[in-house]
């Protein structure tokens, strides 16, 4: 289980939306392990093993990342760009989360490779249809019955 | 007495030989026996080489005599019978040859008599010839006779030009009166009339026998001034475009053109005078001329530039004072310009290629913006350009060009604006929904994980926090689609709003449930953007299921009708509808008619529907009563192209 470090990582500046977030998946038991960061800056850190997680293991990645647009620092598109650019990430599913579904930069996001979005508050329902998307079933169905 | 006799007889030799007139004497046999000085004078012969020899042998020239027509006898005949008869015989004007020097001869006349001298009445001594030279006498009678046949000749000719003349007059006189013009004949010493045509008669009223003798001012035809003009006219060098006023009979005051000649007739000098009624020429001439006027005037004080260009040449011919200020090149030094001039260097080649293409394809243009140089700062110009043909050929390009350098900059904050607007947009999505969020969020948390120590009085609060905040994102949701709606790009195509009502529906029943009957006629088609058209149906098709909610039966009917240019939609109900009186709020923003408790709702959906129509070009309106439903009606013109 190379994988079971970490499922879900969750990329969110707001604590609220991210306890939120959190509350909502973990509710359902869909992710048994999720790390949350505060900003792009963090989350860049963390994914390429550099600054505080430079002890990390690159080739440990998460199942998918759950990556809010507009944070402090780095943002989200910034993010979004970086793991896109680089062989050893770009594998990794992108799910953005945004506060509207008139957001410009969802447009963007599409553009740079990503499948799905969910507009926050974010639920299980808008989650499992943001997976569903993205045709990552078993990020699902693979995990939930261990943990049930 | 004898020898009184010799006397005598040598007296008369040498008065014979003497005599002044032309004499020669013959004896019987014709042999020369004396001859006067005056006729060898006049034939060049001498006394002493011609006496005792035969008349006729010495004489050759007596030979060549040819006698008058009215002499009935030849010389040597008449010699014959005067011998014979013994009695005078006049020869007259006989024509002969005399010698006149070496190998000449000249022609003379000569009267001849012969007289015969007899002795004792009985014997034929010698006959006298008496010469006369008639040649002078008998030239001048030739001439006259040439002059007289000549004369003869002349009569005829006379004659033949008379009768020429008579029927050249006859054929004039015919032409004169069949010329459809006014045509009229007054001397030119005394201006009465001579003449006049049947054409004239019928211009002026006046019989031809009342003209006669009478000037035109008798007439009353042309007044003094007239009169004076005319006459001054036709004294002067410009004989073919005289102009003059005429009063007919009836009163009625023409314009004349006339081109006149001067003709004798009779002996007198004539002006004949042919008139062109010109009168509608000429107003219509002065109709265009004030038309021209009246054009000028509009043109040279319109607000915006109007320019005349050559078509070939492309250089200016003028402009109006608009275009003076804007171009800041004098009305007068416009001439010959051409677009490098007014334009700057960059565009003026393409404008310039623009405008040949535009006269190839003889069309007017769309009005494009361009950029003119100008003494100060630079303008913008939207300028309209209409190629002009005569006979097919291409003369002019007319352009009218509207200063819009002003609309321009505000475009220009417009667009700034509108960025603002929608960075504060994004904001506002962004920033105002993450509290609600957590605001929904943490209610709902509290009523998952807490609800078992809440009383009931605690759960409706917490329930009324939930709603409000969750009131506060439909608002935000609409307001953003409100401000997006402002700066979305139309894409017009044409629209089966038929379609759109089924797709208007279905996206209806997604949401709400409801029991109301939905009639939807048949309706036209229109050139609109499908997707802004559907929302427009969606708001007014939901605001009618919600002001028929609380009716026993809702109805609802959705119409078409044309109406001019435009087409009509209308959405009735019979619900609560609304009191005229606050007609004035019903499509603001944020403005309702009725409590939130009564019905629900942002108000935002009405001025969504205006928005979107106004986009449109078109408009709306509607109608209602308090509990008798209400109808909202949107037109949108039916040439609304793209």
């Amino acid at each position: 289980m190379e994988n079971s470090g970490v499922e879900i990582l969750l990329v969110e500046d707001n604590p609220n939306d991210a306890e939120l977030t959190i509350r909502a998946l973990k509710k359902k038991n869909l992710a048994n392990k999720i790390v949350h960061l505060k900003d792009g800056a963090e989350a860049l850190d963390y994914i390429f093993c550099t600054g505080n997680y430079s002890d990390r293991d690159i080739n440990n990645k998460p199942r998918a990342i759950l990556l809010d647009l507009k944070m402090p620092k780095v943002n989200g598109l910034e993010v979004l760009e970086r793991v896109k650019a680089d062989k050893r990430t770009r594998s990794i599913p992108i799910i953005v989360l945004t506060s509207s579904n008139e957001d410009p930069d969802v447009k963007k996001c599409y553009d740079m490779g990503v499948n799905s979005y969910i507009v926050k508050p974010v639920g299980f329902d808008n989650f499992t249809k943001a997976v569903a998307d993205l045709g990552f079933y078993w990020l699902l169905l693979n995990e939930a019955p261990n943990n049930r | 007495m004898k020898d009184r006799f010799d006397t005598i007889t040598i007296d008369f030799e040498s008065l014979f030989e003497s005599a002044p007139n032309m004499y020669i004497a013959v004896s019987p046999d014709l042999k020369i026996i004396g001859a006067s000085d005056a006729y060898l004078d006049a034939t060049g012969s001498k006394r002493h080489k011609i006496l005792g020899s035969d008349l006729f042998e010495i004489c050759t020239y007596l030979n060549t005599c040819t006698p008058d027509e009215t002499s009935e006898m030849e010389l040597p005949d008449a010699f014959q019978y005067v011998l014979k008869r013994k009695e005078s015989m006049t020869l007259d004007v006989q024509k002969l040859l005399l010698p006149a020097g070496r190998d000449k001869t000249t022609e003379r006349y000569w009267n001849m008599h012969l007289i015969p001298v007899l002795f004792e009445k009985q014997q034929i001594l010698c006959v006298i010839l008496r010469v006369e030279d008639v040649t002078e006498m008998e030239l001048v009678r030739i001439e006259a006779k040439v002059q007289t046949a000549r004369n003869t000749e002349l009569e005829a000719a006379e004659k033949i030009h008379l009768r020429n003349l008579k029927e050249s007059e006859a054929r004039f006189i015919k032409v004169f009166n069949l010329s459809p013009a006014p045509l009229f004949m007054t001397k030119v010493a005394d201006g009465k009339l001579v003449l006049v045509n049947s054409a004239f008669e019928k211009f002026t009223g006046i019989n031809s026998a009342a003209t006669n003798g009478k000037t035109l001012m008798e007439l009353g035809i042309l007044d003094a001034p007239n009169i004076a003009d005319l006459n001054k006219q036709l004294a002067g060098d410009h004989s073919n475009d005289i102009e003059f006023c005429v009063t007919t009979k009836s009163g009625s005051t023409r314009k004349m053109l006339a081109t006149s000649e001067i003709v004798e007739v009779d002996n007198m000098l004539c002006h004949l005078v042919a008139m062109l009624d010109i009168t509608v020429r000429k107003n219509h001439e002065n109709d265009l001329m004030q038309s021209n006027h009246f054009l000028d005037t509009i043109l040279e004080h319109l607000p915006g530039m109007v320019f005349v260009k050559d078509a070939e040449t492309l250089n200016y011919i003028r402009i109006n004072k608009a275009g003076e200020l804007l171009t800041g090149i004098s009305q007068k030094d416009i001439a010959g310009k051409n677009n490098a001039d007014i334009y700057p260097a960059e565009h003026a080649e393409e404008i310039t290629r623009g405008e040949r293409e535009l006269i190839e394809r003889r069309l007017p243009s769309a009005a494009v913006e361009e950029l003119i140089k100008t003494g100060g700062s630079d303008k913008w110009l939207h300028t309209r350009r209409i190629p002009v043909y005569e006979d097919g050929k291409p003369v002019y390009l007319v352009g009218i060009s509207e200063d819009v350098t002003e609309q321009k900059k505000q475009q220009e904050a417009i667009l700034q604006l509108n960025k603002e607007l929608e960075a504060f947009s994004y904001s506002v999505s962004h920033d105002l929904r993450a509290p609600l969020r957590a605001v929904t969020g943490y209610a709902q948390m509290l009523d998952e994980d807490y609800a078992h120590v809440l009383d009931s009085e605690g759960k409706r609060l917490l329930h009324t926090i939930s709603d409000n905040a969750e009131k506060m994102g439909a608002l935000i949701d609409n307001l953003l689609t409100f401000s997006r709606l402002g700066r979305k790009e139309l894409t017009k195509r044409e629209t089966d709003m038929n379609g759109l009502v089924t797709r208007a529906l279905a996206e209806i029943s997604k949401s709400t449930e409801h029991v109301a009957t939905i009639k939807v006629n048949e309706l036209h088609q229109v050139m609109s953007d499908p997707d802004l058209m559907t929302q427009v149906l969606i708001n007014l098709i939901e605001n009618a299921i919600k002001y028929t909610s609380r009716k026993p039966n809702p109805e609802i009917e959705i119409s078409s009708y044309v109406d001019g240019s435009e087409v009509v939609y209308c959405v009735s109900d019979n619900g609560a509808g609304f009191d005229m009186k606050y007609y004035d709020k019903l499509f603001g923003v944020f403005q309702r008619l009725h409590a939130v408790d009564e019905y629900a709702g942002t108000g935002v959906g009405l001025a969504i529907v205006q928005r979107i129509i106004a986009r449109h070009g078109g408009r709306v309106w509607a109608k209602g009563k308090v509990n008798e439903g209400a109808t909202f009606c949107f037109a949108l013109p039916i040439s609304n192209t793209k």
